[in-house]
């Protein structure tokens, strides 16, 4: 990273636009790894040498390819998206970069959705991630009430309602998972260990159909997410309308969580590791954090995917547990240095 | 104008301003002035449309409850007694979130920061200053985001809560003669105060607020009197008048000085 919180320019626009060309890249080359190295060897160079030859690809390349490599980057494309754009409207949301979807008990909330929809027999289609959406949207505006006081966070009010939340959202996922029939536990257990393996073109359709729009979305709330740094009654004072800025990141964040959670389980500290980088990287303003966190969750979580597919292949780790082995060293570094700085 | 009319705040239960008339004119510091919980506080974010409340006000002949935020935002702008920020932003980038659109005005920011004794400082990372340094960075934020005295619609408005409460005698002097060239240049600034020097020096008009209702609003010299400001305080006040620095007071404890001080 440049620049790791050092003497930063007074303006860092131009080093966040930089850095979205090199996350791009970044991108580029974490998708060219991801279908080019796993368990079946498909050489890219081939495909290509095939493609522009106008040869028609090898049947076994373009199965591998279009039915198992491609909807599996695109899903975690989009879900790496998903959680880093999610953790910083979050953020940006409570005024706090510990505010973490995943750690405060909203992908909890998403997962109680979720498991609500598969035990009541519901097919993978729009009513899982549908309803994940309402049980993350759910958790924030529960999160918002309790831990938010006249327009200023308490964060020890917002991680402790957070463990309430996941618990309370556990045990009640806990009763549906015994309520479960023999199949749905199946698909339950697969379900939560956190992957992307079960990825399919028509699933990556109904994930794109609620993250696409929150990618769109996001950065347009970016001005009004700087200012809410202020606290809600300066954010007005400077003519933001706070109520529709809260609303849309609520909305945001509980559509991208839900969609993340029901296409992949409980994937831990993208929402928090990718920010955090970020700004230290190029500073906290959210109309480049947004973007790039973007770019950066995409790239981090089909290298994470990646490297899940190839570290015991032919079998697969969960990626959930990549992730937290990332993150969980990260959250707690980024603890200590706000509780420096508090001191 | 800013015109107030009986004015009734209620904060869950409890009446904290009970029917204030006040008025402030452009071109001139309105001080409001008053003991802990009297209420000072609570008018100016009633002013600033941040509390519901029963009455009327306009600014600018706009009602003040119905005026949508990016129409006040034009208007006038507000200097919190703190206003903490919530990721570590530099300097500038902090002045800058009062510009309406970052796109044009590239040199007010610095041009603010230096007016509140702060250039050089644009690089440097808001949570790491001083309380007294992130007090002026938010008063530049404020300057910036009124741009001019006065605009097109009418004079526009500083509304500052203690802006002088975190600093130092210096810095405090630098604060107000802002405010006062701000309002000699035909803005509007309305100042909740608890030093009455500086509201003798630099308030042509003051408002007297005790318990929640007004004393008396008028201009300076006639509302901070010994009796008003003794009953208001609950404390024996004394004004000195300074004859060599003009229209100052020095307000004094007048009686027993507290045991175990030197006389």
């Amino acid at each position: 990273m440049i620049g790791l919180g050092l003497s930063p320019a007074a303006d860092r626009s131009a080093h966040a636009l930089r850095l979205s060309w090199v996350l791009m890249a970044g991108l580029m080359g974490a998708t060219v790894l991801a279908l080019g190295l796993g368990a079946a060897s498909v050489s890219l160079p081939r495909v290509l040498a095939d493609l522009l030859a106008g040869r028609g690809v090898a049947p076994q390349d373009h199965l591998v390819l279009m039915q198992i490599r491609l909807p599996r980057l695109i899903m975690g494309g989009l879900i790496g998206a998903a959680l880093g754009v999610s953790g910083a409207l979050m953020q940006g949301l409570f005024r706090n970069p510990l505010a973490d979807p995943g750690l405060v008990g909203v992908g909890a909330g998403a997962g109680l959705g979720a498991v609500l929809a598969i035990v009541l027999g519901a097919s993978w289609a729009i009513s899982v991630p549908l309803a994940a959406f309402v049980g993350a949207w759910g958790a924030v505006v529960l999160l918002y009430r309790v831990a938010t006081r006249g327009g200023q966070t308490s964060v020890a009010v917002l991680l402790l309602a957070g463990v309430a939340l996941a618990a309370l959202a556990g045990a009640a996922t806990g009763v549906l998972v015994y309520l479960a029939d023999d199949r749905q536990l199946r698909d339950l257990t697969f379900w939560s260990m956190g992957s992307v393996a079960g990825a399919s073109w028509e699933k990556c359709l109904w994930a794109g159909a609620f993250i696409l729009p929150v990618l769109l979305l996001a950065p347009r709330l970016g001005a009004g997410l700087n200012a809410l740094a202020l606290g809600e009654a300066a954010a007005r004072h400077i003519g933001h309308p706070v109520q529709r800025l809260k609303t849309l990141t609520v909305l945001a964040v509980a559509a991208a969580t839900g969609a993340a959670t029901a296409a992949a389980g409980g994937i831990g500290f993208i929402g928090i590791v990718v920010p955090h980088l970020l700004r230290l990287a190029s500073g906290p303003d959210h109309r480049h954090l947004l973007p790039n966190a973007a770019l950066l969750g995409a790239t981090l979580l089909i290298l994470a995917d990646t490297a899940a597919r190839l570290v015991v292949a032919p079998a697969e780790l969960p990626i959930g547990i990549l992730t937290a082995l990332l993150g969980a060293p990260v959250f707690l570094w980024i603890l200590l240095r706000q509780a420096r700085w508090e001191a | 104008m800013l015109i107030a009319e009986n004015m009734v705040v209620t904060l869950g239960q409890r009446p904290v301003l009970h029917g204030v008339d006040f008025t402030a004119r452009p071109g001139e510091v309105t001080a409001i002035v008053g003991p802990n919980g009297s209420g000072k506080t609570t008018l100016l974010r009633a002013l600033s449309g941040d509390l519901p409340f029963r009455g009327a006000a306009s600014l600018n002949g706009m009602p003040i409850a119905r005026t949508p935020v990016w129409q006040l935002a034009a208007m006038r702008a507000v200097l919190a007694q703190s206003t903490p920020v919530g990721f570590a932003f530099t300097v500038l980038e902090v002045v800058r979130l009062g510009l309406a659109s970052s796109a044009n005005h590239e040199a007010a920011p610095r041009v603010a920061l230096a007016q509140v004794g702060l250039a050089g400082y644009e690089a440097r990372l808001f949570p790491e200053l001083s309380g007294g340094e992130q007090a002026r960075v938010h008063l530049a934020r404020v300057l910036v985001q009124l741009g001019t005295p006065t605009g097109p619609d009418g004079p526009r408005w500083l509304f500052l809560d203690e802006p002088v409460a975190a600093l130092d005698i210096g810095h405090q002097l630098l604060v107000m003669r802002l405010a006062a060239a701000f309002a000699e240049a035909g803005g509007g600034v309305v100042a909740v105060l608890h030093d009455l020097n500086l509201t003798a020096q630099f308030a042509a008009s003051t408002a007297l607020l005790a318990e929640g209702g007004l004393v008396a609003q008028g201009p300076t010299t006639e509302v901070l009197s010994d009796s008003r400001l003794s009953a208001a305080y609950r404390c024996p006040i004394r004004l000195n008048v300074a004859p060599e620095l003009g229209r100052w007071f020095l307000p004094q404890m007048a009686g027993a000085v507290p045991a175990g001080l030197p006389a």
